[in-house]
């Protein structure tokens, strides 16, 4: 049995990198070598009075003098001999328990509820950290949003990262609606989105961020630069991974919201645990619909097609969304063979009316039947294991099967107005967009991943990780000649990653570093075909890439820290930006993959958490070196994916939150990002030097920010209830669609937005029962993400929510 | 504590409030500096980006022009023409407006904007005011729609539905390649391409003019000749012209490089319609093959005097080949075409370049300027159609010149 060394007050800070919560299991596990006669296995959560659990919370047994600190999920085992024990349970903010239990002959399971301390805990010399703050102190330039805050709040994915300092949020509409995540510079798909670590690349619109509402997800974790090795995919820089609620407790947390533009969005959310067997049974849903009629200002050409620049108020007629989730998940939780073992199924479907071409220019007619659907089943075998076959050697893994059946149709013939009317057979034998189509595309993939990583000793660790993507694409067209040519044969896109990395800590922790590589493989197997859809040939491309680099944090106090990393990295062409979506973006087979070069610095601080005062800060400066820079186009309605073949950007990017006595805030951030076109020559044009060099990259907003304001009281009208006040700002200023310099009139413009959202909120018996008013937009100011495509104004939501844990 | 929270939700509106009126105004876009300027040019920047310039220029045979920090940027990818000095610019696909520039005290002013249903496809002169416009379904058996537009209030003011040519049997549609009007009469040049939207021309072996009544645009007659293929070719808009005399001549392309696929098995040619007649001349054929040594007409444009502009095909191996006009491999050069003696003559000091989407052709103190570009860089170069000699003009930094223009 090796040394207890997680003595009660031992701080549990984040060795290196993602064995974070490897370390956190370790400690415990550390504890125990293995069963002997007369032991017995004590298990535990610590949760708080309103059963949410609390991680990082100190359990200390008084008579054998061990401790251990809470997972994420609030648990905590020991190996003990029969007797009866005095835990002590500690957390900063929490009034200390003790809690006495009695071990027989069987494993016993305890929970153990600590009461929030309103006091100031100023003796308390316990410095414990939330599974979050332990992320936020990795090496990696990472933000952790703690999205239970939302919990109670009308909030999607979307809403919630679009305030996230360095993260902008372009949609094309209302709920539904296209949109593009830009962090840091990048944008897109040059940033992978995870959900619990698996990558979401292929999973499709109905899984898209704004499907989920706040509820169901516990944290979001914000990588703005350099990703660590479990996070395997092939990105330029920059992921997300929305980290859902998995805490071996059981609950029920249901929602439903409704709202302007006949909008109702309802989520179920439940998990069963039974602590004696280790059976979890976990079910997730949630349905949103929006009919998206909100009121835009259109031109509408008068006589002999004049256009005179007054603008007409119309209400938007066909741009409803719908979407269905259904999810359940069984397994086993705290196992001795398994930490996770869970298989799960997820159906889920949407339904999205397209009112407008994403490039639509101000004068242009509506559509007023093209639609797309799409059927999405997806089943999942997850398994983690800490301390597999030696101590020290963690294990997570999983396989997910996806099929996703997409339909888009265009077969229209009549013509429509702003005001839903429309002239019969205007075009009979085109679509409302172009060519007729009735597309069909099935999307399956299948993805796996095993990580492993092993603490060498304290201040040494070694993880390796291999992942698996592979999509086939294969669909039909009865009407489209090119979609159905591309689509005729079945398309496969095989992306592996290998990463390798080791991480060392020196000078007691107060200096993390990481070194790594990734590996990258990708081959694509397809047709090209042409605009009519007359010829085809393969088209194969086999790439072999090798990405690098290097993390690593210096804390110049508990408080403060420093952080610098490095990375070399490669994306490759997705099939759909190489082959289009059969509707709207067309393809452009001569894409080549973007690698860029990242480094990131940045500082975060805090003083007087806890406190009267309390100040956070958070600084970070980024510069990206990329070539072949993926974006798009508009040529004409469509738009296509091209390689602006380097891009430099600079930019900065911070935080600064103030809290006054745990109940106001005043919170900050602002972005800067400087991405500029670093072409020597005009694409496929050698001998014309590129006229807009050193130029600003069109279309891309580069200053913009949020001002949250936010309050609270406690026992307000009846004890146990929490009335919260919070207003939100957001601001993005102008940018042009084209080239900054290019001509001198009539230049096209994204305006200046800037928007604010307030909600109040009301919780009752200690968060079981909560309703919410918001109104989102409240000045009804125009704005649009995008040109000529305005986005809804005022809307009046309101929420209920019911939650009950055991 | 109720009165409290009441302040304390006033405080965040008021907040609210004070960062809207800090809200910044977006500036004013500068005028075009006044002076001058007789002519102008719109300019493709760049082969990928989708940003065309309409630039006023004091200068065509000299310097650079560039189309940064001045000009009118233009909603995408444009066709351009010219009316009644009159810069049309018209957008494509989902920019359906058409936006008109002339010159007013010394400056290139907007005009006046339209907007239309379908995007236009090919352009012509209807009477010095008056411009007429076709567009075009790019697939199945649609009516094509003409179109009257009075260049100086930039208004539609007629707008007929039409087949033009369409065969049921065959799967054939017409696509208009030239508009041209005379003496009441309104010749509509096109070509024959698939209903299935591949723009194949199965059928092309046969020259074919669909006849209107202008302006009522009521149809007339077609008229046809065997001894060369369909005239004019995709996304140009001179497949007829009109000598100063009142003859007509259309040319036939014949060319794989040029969109015709099968190739038609009549040589590439021009034909006559003589001032007083609606019929082909019979007495008039030019066998372009014959006379060139061999080449293909890709584009014409009527100099004056008798003279015609031919860019011709000189490596016919590739399908749409010469729709490149930032190609590595040109294959395009000039010859200037004697109509009466139809003697050809190639152009010298024009290297080999780039064919285009609606060459640019400015006539101008007997010259004509023309776009003329490749991999290496566009050029404006001046043509001596009666010497059959070209100069080297001013360079636009950008990809192409779409439209050379001298406004009055």
């Amino acid at each position: 049995m090796r040394a207890v060394h997680a003595c009660p007050y031992h701080l549990v800070a984040a060795d290196v990198p993602r064995t974070v919560k490897g370390i956190v299991a370790l400690c415990f596990f550390l504890c125990h070598a293995s069963i002997a006669l007369g032991e017995v296995a004590l298990r535990g959560s610590v949760v708080d009075e309103s059963n949410e659990p609390i991680s990082g919370a100190t359990v200390y047994v008084q008579q054998t003098r061990k401790g251990v600190i809470t997972n994420d999920a609030g648990a905590f085992r020991f190996v003990l001999q029969s007797n009866t024990y005095t835990l002590e349970v500690r957390r900063l903010g929490f009034k200390t328990a003790l809690h006495t239990v009695t071990l027989r002959n069987a494993d016993t399971a305890v929970r153990v509820q600590l009461q929030e301390d309103s006091k100031l805990l100023e003796t308390v010399v316990v410095y414990g950290k939330t599974t979050e703050e332990e992320v936020r102190e990795q090496a990696y330039n990472v933000e952790v949003v703690e999205v239970k805050q939302f919990a109670n709040a009308n909030a999607d994915l979307n809403h919630i990262l679009n305030k996230v300092s360095g993260a902008n949020i372009r949609q094309e509409g209302g709920l539904g609606s296209d949109f593009r995540l830009s962090l840091n510079g990048l944008s897109g798909k040059q940033v992978r989105v995870y959900i619990n670590g698996i990558p979401m690349d292929y999973f499709g619109n109905t899984l898209a961020l704004y499907n989920y509402p706040a509820s169901l997800v516990k944290s979001i974790e914000v990588y703005k630069g350099v990703v660590p090795i479990h996070l395997s995919s092939d990105a330029l820089g920059g992921a997300i991974n929305v980290v859902t609620n998995k805490a071996p407790i059981s609950f029920i947390d249901a929602s439903y919201a409704t709202g302007s533009f006949h909008s109702h969005r309802g989520a179920l959310h439940g998990q069963w645990y039974h602590p004696e067997t280790g059976i979890v049974v976990r079910g997730m849903s949630f349905y949103n619909y929006a009919a998206n009629n909100y009121k835009v200002d259109v031109e509408i050409p008068g006589a002999g097609g004049a256009i005179t620049g007054e603008k007409t108020t119309v209400t938007r007629f066909h741009d409803a969304y719908r979407s269905r989730m259904g999810q359940i998940e069984i397994g086993l939780a705290e196992k001795s063979y398994a930490d996770e073992l869970m298989v799960g199924v997820l159906f889920a479907d949407n339904y999205k009316e397209i009112q407008q071409s994403t490039w639509a220019g101000p004068f242009n007619a509506p559509y007023g039947e093209v639609l797309q659907s799409e059927n999405n089943v997806i089943a999942s075998l997850i398994y983690r294991k800490n301390n597999a076959f030696l101590d020290g050697l963690d294990i997570q893994s999983f396989l997910v099967f996806s099929d996703a059946d997409k339909r888009r149709v265009d077969t229209s013939s009549r013509q429509y107005d702003w005001y839903g009317s429309y002239k019969e057979n205007a075009h009979p034998t085109t679509g409302e967009v172009e060519r007729k189509s009735l597309f069909t595309l099935l999307d399956q993939n299948v993805l796996a991943n095993v990580g492993v990583q092993y603490q060498l000793s304290n201040s040494q660790s070694i993880a390796a990780s291999i992942a698996l993507n592979r999509l086939t694409r294969e669909g039909e067209d009865k009407l489209h000649p090119r979609n159905a040519t591309q689509f005729s044969e079945p398309s496969t896109t095989d992306k592996k990653v290998v990463g390798l990395s080791y991480s060392q800590s020196f000078w007691e922790n107060t200096l993390k570093a990481t070194l790594f590589t990734k590996n990258y493989f990708y081959t694509l197997r397809t047709l090209a075909t042409n605009y009519s859809g007359t010829e085809k040939e393969p088209f194969t491309e086999t790439k072999n890439e090798f990405g690098y680099g290097a993390a690593s944090t210096y804390h110049l106090s508990p408080t403060a820290q420093i952080k610098a990393s490095y990375e070399k990295t490669i994306r490759y062409p997705e099939p759909e930006e190489l082959f289009g979506d059969g509707l709207l973006l067309v393809p452009n087979p001569r894409l080549q993959p973007e690698t860029s070069k990242n480094i990131n610095l940045g500082f975060r601080g805090s003083s007087g958490i806890g406190e009267v005062h309390g100040l956070e800060v958070e600084a970070n400066g980024f510069y990206r070196n990329s070539e072949g820079f993926m974006r798009t186009v508009s040529t004409g309605i469509f738009s296509q994916y091209i390689n602006q073949r380097s891009v430099r950007t600079l930019g900065i990017e911070g935080t600064i939150q103030y809290t006054y006595n745990k109940q106001y805030s005043l919170a900050v951030n602002a972005t800067y990002q400087d991405l500029r076109n670093n072409n020597n020559h005009l694409e496929g044009n050698t001998g014309q030097a590129d006229p807009f060099k050193g130029d600003r990259i069109p279309n891309v907003p580069y200053v913009f920010g949020n001002v949250v304001l936010r309050a609270h009281w406690d026992d307000v009208f009846l004890a146990g209830d929490k009335l919260g006040l919070s207003s939100a700002q957001h601001y993005v200023y102008k940018y042009f669609l084209y080239w900054p310099t290019l001509a001198a009139n009539g230049k096209n413009i994204i305006p200046t937005q800037w928007t604010h959202d307030v909600e109040c909120t009301y919780s009752a018996s200690n968060g079981t029962y909560n309703i919410s008013l918001s109104a989102h937009n409240i000045f009804d100011a125009k704005v649009f993400d995008n040109f000529s495509l305005q986005k809804p104004g005022r809307a009046w939501y309101i929420k209920t929510r019911y939650f009950l844990s055991q | 504590m109720k009165r409290f929270y009441t302040v304390f939700l006033v405080a965040i509106l008021v907040c609210a409030q004070g960062f809207i009126s800090g809200c910044d105004t977006d500036s004013s876009v500068a005028p075009t500096p006044t002076g001058k300027t007789a002519f102008a040019v719109a300019i493709r920047t760049s082969g990928e980006e989708a940003a065309d310039v309409v630039v006023g220029i004091d200068d065509l045979m000299s310097g650079e022009i560039s189309p940064v920090g001045r000009g009118f940027e233009q909603g995408g990818w444009r066709y351009f023409y010219d009316v009644n000095n009159t810069i049309i610019s018209t957008g494509y696909g989902a920019h359906k407006t058409c936006v008109g520039y002339h010159m007013h005290d010394g400056a290139l002013v907007e005009k006046g904007k339209f907007a239309y249903s379908l995007s236009l496809d090919n352009f012509g002169k209807g009477d010095d005011h008056t411009l007429v416009a076709v567009a075009v379904p790019r697939k199945g058996f649609e009516n094509r729609i003409l179109y009257l537009v009075d260049t100086d209030k930039m208004l539609i003011t007629k707008e007929v539905e039409t087949k033009i040519d369409e065969r049921t049997n065959d799967s054939l549609t017409a696509w208009p390649t030239g508009l041209v009007v005379r003496d009441g009469k309104l010749f509509v040049s096109y070509y024959h391409v698939h209903t299935r939207g591949d723009f194949s021309t199965p059928n092309a072996n046969q020259a074919r003019i669909a006849v209107y009544n202008y302006p009522s645009l009521t149809f007339d007659k077609y008229i046809t000749d065997d001894r060369t293929s369909n005239i004019g070719i995709y996304g140009n808009f001179t497949g007829v012209v009109k000598t100063e005399n009142g003859d007509i001549y259309s040319y036939s392309s014949s060319s794989l490089a040029s969109g015709f696929r099968p190739v038609p098995s009549n040589p590439s040619g021009i034909l006559r319609i003589k001032n007083g007649t609606t019929e082909f001349d019979k007495t008039y054929f030019l066998n372009f093959e014959q006379a060139s040594g061999g080449r293909k007409i890709n584009f014409m444009h009527y100099a004056g005097n008798g003279k015609a502009v031919v860019r011709m095909v000189v490596n016919d191996s590739e399908l749409w080949a010469t729709f490149k006009p930032t190609t590595a491999t040109p294959m395009c050069k000039l010859a200037i075409v004697d109509l009466n003696t139809q003697a050809v003559t190639e152009v010298q000091g024009v290297p080999l370049h780039g064919g285009q989407w609606a060459t640019p052709a400015l006539n101008h103190n007997g010259k004509v300027y023309m776009n003329i570009s490749d991999v290496n860089g566009a050029y404006i170069y001046e043509i001596d159609a009666q010497n059959a000699t070209g100069k080297k003009g001013a360079r636009v930094l950008g990809s192409e010149i779409k439209g050379i223009y001298a406004l009055q």
